[in-house]
């Protein structure tokens, strides 16, 4: 039996198998008279919220500002809102926010393609069919403890090597690296999850384990599928560590970008902000529509660490 | 008969469909880690092409360089604070939302949006947020008579702390909140009935139920402060001077900035072995 899932495990897992979205609800059945004795825990939860959303909420707020009323002092509206830091972030001078963008989405859409290729095959070949198994699979899901900086230096040395340095594919086998992990985590979860009888009977049916694992097993495990490429794309487009060590012009991600953005550029705050809330967009707004898969993917990969 | 077990006829597939995994690992596991260990022990720079043994000479310069030890030192400091603030405001946020309100899965959403944007990101904007003349956060302080200037040498360990925990107390909301739903109903009955109070029953019996849980988070989030890099380097970039430069940091300007690619490694892997003092706890996390 494979490691993930051992009995004294399974309450946890069930834990975190349960739906998670904010929605639960445990003590008594709710009603109109209690939700107005809990308007405070609104407030409270509100205002917890507010806080810690602060930095994109004042890049927001910033990014709207014309540049008269960002001279003037950090709470003046009087000159109206303006699109036009937008406009500059974008296509202004020197600007290398498409570009950057294009390279984290192409950085971002490799890796996810990859770990799924790589960890959908390994995990199956070492839950289901019996090959290295817990040694191999334990190694793997330990690998996202070490810190990534300690893989800066040979990265840039094989890299160099290999021609790799700042290319997009360099980047995705970086991010394939660091995203490796969670992905044969959840995967190997997610393949326990589907009841061995199903592929017995397609094996006595003569289906090979590549048919069975496309044809069956794959298609009966969509939610761990998603979870796994969302968190990739999300940590890929985040990734901020290889993208500065290991690109220099041609491939450089947003997040390294943006950064620079802020040396090159002074305190053009307004145009900044722009630049940040455009590439924090992407990943936000997937996460966003895609939440319930990004919580199980969090909570279950927390607790099978 | 099991699937496995029916595995032996298809000996050579199960082999091939191994394969990218063993390779990936191979390529970007086995030889970085050799590299590593071998720049460790090299005289590698960037000014200079040639490349010769250096012995353990790597590893004498950091162990005897203060700028080392202070930023072994910070990086502990930054672990404690940011954990423990982090877990008390995510456990107290988690069990607020244990409760039925008004725009609860809306606040959720908004209160996780955190952990969707690049660290290093926020960091860039927390130059603007805490820029002395235009940052929202300076002007909000001097409206209540407090004048702090939080990029300054003595206020950025602070700063950069602030952003860590503003990113990832979501996480600890997040999984606590996951941990708290598989609380059995009947013990918060059978502990009202017994006539404990709120905070009797969360603190005899909600959270030593959910103990496990709590000891992942602290482990993942220990692990992941101690080795902290984005948020620090787009903030301060380790500075005013060296005082937020904490050993990521340290390793970074020591390979990169300073082009010493032998010291950097070898900082890295004292770095390494300093990490596996967290096994111990890691191993129980596990097995829960």
């Amino acid at each position: 039996m494979a490691v993930v899932d051992r009995p004294n495990e399974m309450s946890t897992r069930n834990i975190l198998l349960a739906e998670v979205d904010g929605s639960g609800t445990k003590h008594s059945p709710h009603s109109r008279r209690q939700l107005a004795r809990n308007a405070w825990i609104s407030i409270v939860v509100l205002i917890c919220a507010v806080l810690l959303n602060f930095p994109l909420i004042q890049a927001v707020f910033e990014s709207f500002r014309t540049t008269g009323e960002i001279a003037s002092g950090p709470f003046s509206l009087a000159g109206g809102l303006t699109l036009a830091h937008y406009a500059e972030a974008w296509q202004g001078a020197g600007s290398s926010l498409p570009h950057n963008m294009l390279n984290s989405a192409g950085i971002a859409l490799g890796s996810v393609v990859l770990v799924l290729v790589i960890s959908s095959t390994g995990a199956y070949v070492l839950t289901r069919l019996g090959l290295g198994g817990q040694w191999l699979l334990r190694a793997v899901v330990s690998l996202r403890l070490l810190p990534m900086i300690f893989f800066t230096f040979p990265f840039y040395i094989l890299f160099g090597q290999l021609g790799l340095l700042d290319t997009v594919v360099g980047l995705i086998f970086a991010n394939t690296f660091t995203n490796l992990p969670i992905g044969i985590l959840l995967l190997a979860t997610g393949i326990q999850s589907v009841p061995l009888e199903v592929e017995e009977a397609a094996m006595l049916d003569g289906c090979g384990p590549l048919k069975r694992l496309w044809s069956i097993v794959i298609p009966l495990m969509k939610p761990a599928i998603v979870s796994t490429a969302l968190l990739t794309f999300m940590f890929s487009w985040c990734e901020y560590l290889f993208g500065l060590t290991l690109s220099v012009v041609n491939a450089t991600p947003l997040t390294v970008g943006a950064t620079n953005f802020v040396s090159g550029h002074g305190t053009q705050w307004g145009a900044l902000s722009a630049t940040v809330v455009l590439s924090v967009l992407p990943a936000l707004v997937m996460a966003t529509i895609l939440q319930r898969y990004l919580v199980s993917g969090l909570s279950l990969g927390a607790v099978k660490g | 008969m099991t699937v496995a077990h029916g595995a032996r006829y298809y000996g050579r597939t199960r082999w091939a469909l191994l394969t990218p995994l063993l390779a990936f690992m191979a390529l970007l596991v086995i030889i970085p880690v050799f590299y590593g260990v071998l720049t460790a022990l090299q005289h590698n720079t960037l000014s200079n092409p040639v490349i010769s043994f250096a012995g353990l000479q790597n590893f004498a310069k950091v162990l005897t360089d203060p700028l080392f030890w202070h930023s072994v030192l910070f990086t502990v400091q930054y672990t404690i604070i940011v954990v423990a603030i982090e877990m008390v405001l995510g456990i107290l946020i988690a069990l607020l939302f244990d409760h039925h309100f008004l725009g609860k899965r809306f606040l959720f959403s908004f209160i996780i949006m955190p952990l969707t944007i690049a660290s290093s990101l926020i960091a860039v904007v927390s130059t603007l947020m805490f820029d002395d003349a235009n940052g929202l956060v300076p002007a909000l302080l001097r409206g209540i008579g407090l004048n702090i200037s939080f990029l300054s040498t003595q206020r950025a360990g602070v700063a950069v702390m602030l952003t860590d925990i503003l990113q990832w107390t979501p996480l600890v909301v997040l999984i606590v909140y996951a941990g708290l739903q598989s609380v059995p109903q009947d013990m918060y009955e059978s502990a009202e009935l017994d006539g404990a109070g709120y905070w009797q029953t969360v603190g005899h019996i909600v959270l030593p139920y959910i103990r496990p849980v709590l000891y992942v988070v602290v482990f993942l989030r220990t692990a992941d402060a101690f080795r902290t890099f984005d948020n620090i380097f787009a903030l301060t970039g380790g500075g005013p001077g060296t005082s937020t430069t904490n050993v990521s940091v340290y390793i970074y300007t020591a390979g990169f900035t300073n082009g010493n690619f032998g010291v950097g490694a070898a900082a890295s892997v004292i770095v390494l072995i300093l990490l596996f003092a967290l096994i111990p706890f890691a191993t129980r996390a596990v097995r829960l």
